[in-house]
C-alpha cells in the first residue's frame, strides 16, 4: 500500500491506533465489545497503542526531515545548517525604537546606556535606553531604545511607550517616536526561502537568488549580522542591477560607497558574491513607509483560546495580539510591495486578513484606514505606523 | 509490507497462539508493519528517480529545488532532471542552461529549437539534435535606441501551439534567467510578421501553427 506523504507526515493518535487494532480483530470474527474495561488484553492493546503512537511520532519526523518544506523548525534548522550551510538561522530578535524624552519640569537629567527603563502600559512590554544621554529644562532628546525581552511581545507601534518606568521623574513626557518590531525565530518558509537563494548562489552567473543571498547574509566588520530580510532587485536593462535592502524594522544605515557603514557592508557582499563581469549592481537602502492601521472587529465572546492570553481584558488581550501580529505583517512585507492585479500594493484585504488571523473567533473586520491598497513606489517598504483599533465582543447566546 | 504480522504471532509459546490472542498478536503487528512500511515510504521518497519515490515526494523536492515541472512533462523524465538539478543551479543565469530547461518543459509537445538573442542581434540557438549555433541577426534597433543592452528574447520554433499560461512561462524563465535581466514576458505569435516585432496572442490555445512559426515566448527588457 503507498501512503500519500501528507498521511506520512502526520503522526497517528494511540487512539486511531487502537481503533485501528479493534477493527482488525472485528475483523477476524472476534466481538470485542464484550470485553471487559480492565481486562488484560484491552490493557494490553492500550499500552501498545500509546507505545506505537510514539513510534508513528518518531515515524512522521522522518518522513517530514526529508524534505525542507514540510519538516517542523527544528528539523528545518538542521537540514538549513548540514544541507544548505547556513548557520546564522534567525532567532526572537529585541524590537529596536527611538524614545523622545521632552523635559517639561525642572530637574536637569543624563544616563548612561542601559540605565533608564520605559513602559508600554499597554503591553507591558519593558524598554532600556541603548545610547546615554543628557538633556536640561525645557530640552528634548531623542535616542535609541531596545526591548528587554525577545519576540513579538515587545512590537509597539509609534506613541505606545509613554511611560518611564525607572528612574522616578517627574514633569518628562516619554514617548516612541518609530514603531519597535520584536520578532519571532524565522518560519519554516522564511529557511526555506533562505535555502532556496543560498543554493541560487552557487552559480556564478548572478541569478536573483545570488543577490538575496549576498544581501541577507552580510555581516559587520565584528561579524555580527546586519540583519537584512528584505531584498528586492530590478532590471532595468541598462546592464546595471538596482539592489534594495531592508531589515525587518527599518532601512540598511549608512552608504554603498562606504564599506565601514552596514549599507557599505551589503554592496560588498553583493559585489563579491552576486555581481558578474560586465554588470553593475547598485545597492540602496529600501525607504520605510509607516503604514498606519485604524480597524474595528466583531468576535464571539465565548471563544476560550482568547481567555488563555496574558493579562487585561479581552479588548486588550485582543488589540495587543492583532498590534503584535500587524506587526510581523509589515515586517514580512517584501520591499515594492506586492503584485497582484496591480503593483507595488500592500492590500487592505490582506491587512484585513492578519487582523482576523490573530486571534480565534473573528468573524468580521472593517478597515477605516487604509481605505484601499496602501501604495508604494520602488524600493519602498511598508513599516508598522499607528494602530488603532475598536473590539466588538459579541456574544452567541441566543443565537444557535 | 514488512512480515513481522505473519510470523512473529507463531514464535510464541502454545498458549499464545489459542485463538483470541493470537488475533490479538497479529493485529497489533499489522499496524507495526505499517509503521515500518511507512518509514521505509518516507525515506524512498527523499531520493528522487528511486524505486519507491512517488510523484508526490517528487514534486516536494521539486519545490525546494525551486524546479518547475511541465505541464505535460513526465514524472520519471522530470525525476532525473530533478537528480541532476544541483548541476544546473549552478549553471543558473547561463545562456544555455536557460535553453535546456526550456526545453525540458517543453519536452511533452516535442522537440524544437529555441533561440536567445540579446539586443546587438546576437542569437544562441538550441537546435533538435542539441548543438548549439551562435550567428548573428538584425539588431533591435528599439532596444539599443533606449539603452537598453540586456533586453533578451527567447523564441521557440514549434508546429503546435503549447497550452501553457504566459504567466507559467514568464516564471520559468524568472527563474533561469541573471539577475540584471528584467522580465517582461508575453506569450506572444508573430506568425506571418518580421519575427523580431511579434503580434500579442491571447486565447489560441489549441491552433495549430505552421512549421517554423516562431512562437512563444518574449523575455525582454
Amino acid at each position: 500500500m503507498n501512503y500519500s506523504l501528507q498521511d506520512l507526515v502526520k503522526p497517528l493518535t494511540a487512539e486511531e491506533i487502537r481503533e485501528a487494532i479493534y477493527t482488525l480483530i472485528a475483523a477476524n470474527g472476534i466481538v470485542t465489545t464484550n470485553w471487559q474495561p480492565w481486562s488484560p488484553t484491552k490493557v494490553l492493546i492500550h499500552v501498545v497503542s500509546v507505545v506505537l503512537a510514539a513510534f508513528s511520532v518518531l515515524v512522521s519526523s522522518i518522513a517530514a526531515g526529508g524534505f525542507l518544506g514540510l519538516a517542523s523548525r527544528p528539523w528545518a534548522v538542521l537540514i538549513a545548517r548540514y544541507r544548505y550551510g547556513i548557520t546564522d538561522i534567525r532567532t526572537k530578535s529585541l524590537a529596536t525604537t527611538n524614545i523622545q524624552l521632552t523635559n517639561n519640569g525642572v530637574g536637569v537629567y543624563s544616563a548612561a546606556s542601559g540605565e533608564w527603563t520605559f513602559k508600554n502600559p499597554a503591553t507591558g512590554a519593558l524598554y532600556v535606553n541603548t545610547e546615554p544621554f543628557a538633556f536640561g529644562i525645557g530640552e528634548s532628546v531623542t535616542f535609541s531604545a531596545s526591548s528587554v525581552e525577545a519576540g513579538s511581545i515587545a512590537t509597539s507601534e509609534v506613541g505606545a511607550i509613554n511611560v518611564i518606568d525607572s528612574p522616578a521623574v517627574s514633569g518628562v513626557v516619554c514617548t516612541n517616536t518609530t514603531s519597535a518590531v520584536g520578532l519571532e525565530d524565522a518560519s519554516v518558509g522564511e529557511i526555506v526561502a533562505l535555502c532556496l537563494a543560498r543554493r541560487d548562489a552557487r552559480s556564478i552567473n548572478g541569478p536573483r537568488g545570488a543577490y538575496l543571498w549576498a544581501a541577507q547574509t552580510a555581516t559587520r566588520g565584528d561579524g555580527s549580522p546586519i540583519g537584512v530580510t528584505r531584498v528586492r532587485t530590478y532590471a532595468p536593462g541598462d546592464g546595471t542591477v538596482p539592489c534594495y535592502v531592508a531589515t525587518a524594522t527599518g532601512a540598511v544605515q549608512g552608504f554603498a560607497d562606504q564599506p565601514g557603514t552596514d549599507l557599505g557592508r551589503v554592496a560588498l557582499n553583493i559585489q563579491e558574491f552576486a555581481e558578474t563581469q560586465s554588470v553593475e549592481s547598485r545597492t540602496y537602502s529600501g525607504e520605510p513607509i509607516p503604514l498606519a492601521v485604524v480597524y474595528e472587529l466583531w468576535m464571539w465572546a465565548d471563544d476560550a483560546a482568547v481567555r488563555t492570553f496574558p493579562g487585561g481584558t479581552i479588548e486588550e488581550k485582543v488589540k495587543r495580539k492583532v498590534l503584535q501580529d500587524l506587526g510581523s505583517f509589515c515586517a514580512a512585507a517584501p520591499i515594492g510591495g506586492f503584485n497582484a492585479d496591480d503593483s507595488n500594493r500592500v492590500y487592505d484585504d490582506a491587512i484585513a486578513t492578519a487582523i482576523a488571523k490573530a486571534v480565534p473567533g473573528v468573524y468580521r473586520v472593517k478597515l477605516t484606514e487604509p481605505s484601499g491598497p496602501f501604495i508604494l513606489g520602488p524600493g519602498q517598504f511598508p513599516i508598522l505606523g499607528a494602530v488603532a483599533g475598536t473590539v466588538n465582543v459579541v456574544s452567541r447566546k441566543g443565537l444557535v | 509490507m514488512t512480515p513481522f504480522h505473519s510470523v512473529v504471532p507463531y514464535l510464541g509459546p502454545g498458549w499464545i497462539r489459542r485463538r483470541q490472542l493470537f488475533t490479538v498478536t497479529w493485529a497489533i503487528f499489522v499496524i507495526v508493519d505499517v509503521l515500518v512500511d511507512m518509514t521505509v515510504q518516507a525515506i524512498r521518497r527523499t531520493f528522487p528517480g528511486a524505486v519507491g519515490c512517488l510523484p508526490d515526494g517528487i514534486l516536494q523536492l521539486a519545490d525546494e529545488m525551486g524546479l518547475r515541472k511541465g505541464p505535460s512533462e513526465e514524472i520519471e523524465a522530470f525525476a532525473t532532471r530533478l537528480s541532476l538539478a544541483h548541476d544546473a543551479i549552478a549553471r543558473k543565469g547561463n545562456t544555455l542552461e536557460l535553453l535546456r530547461q526550456i526545453r525540458a518543459y517543453f519536452q511533452a509537445w516535442g522537440v524544437f529549437p529555441i533561440d536567445f538573442v540579446d539586443p546587438f542581434g546576437r542569437r544562441t540557438r538550441l537546435e533538435v539534435d542539441n548543438t548549439i549555433i551562435k550567428d548573428s541577426i538584425a539588431p533591435d534597433a528599439l532596444s539599443l535606441s533606449l539603452g537598453l543592452i540586456t533586453r533578451c528574447r527567447v523564441y521557440m520554433y514549434s508546429g503546435t501551439r503549447v497550452p501553457v499560461s504566459e504567466n507559467d512561462v514568464y516564471q520559468l524563465l524568472d527563474d533561469w534567467v541573471a539577475g540584471h535581466v528584467r522580465l517582461a514576458g508575453s506569450v506572444v505569435h508573430a506568425g506571418s510578421r518580421v519575427w523580431n516585432e511579434p503580434e500579442l496572442l491571447w486565447n489560441l490555445e489549441g491552433e495549430t501553427w505552421n512549421v517554423d512559426a516562431p512562437i512563444v515566448v518574449e523575455v525582454n527588457t
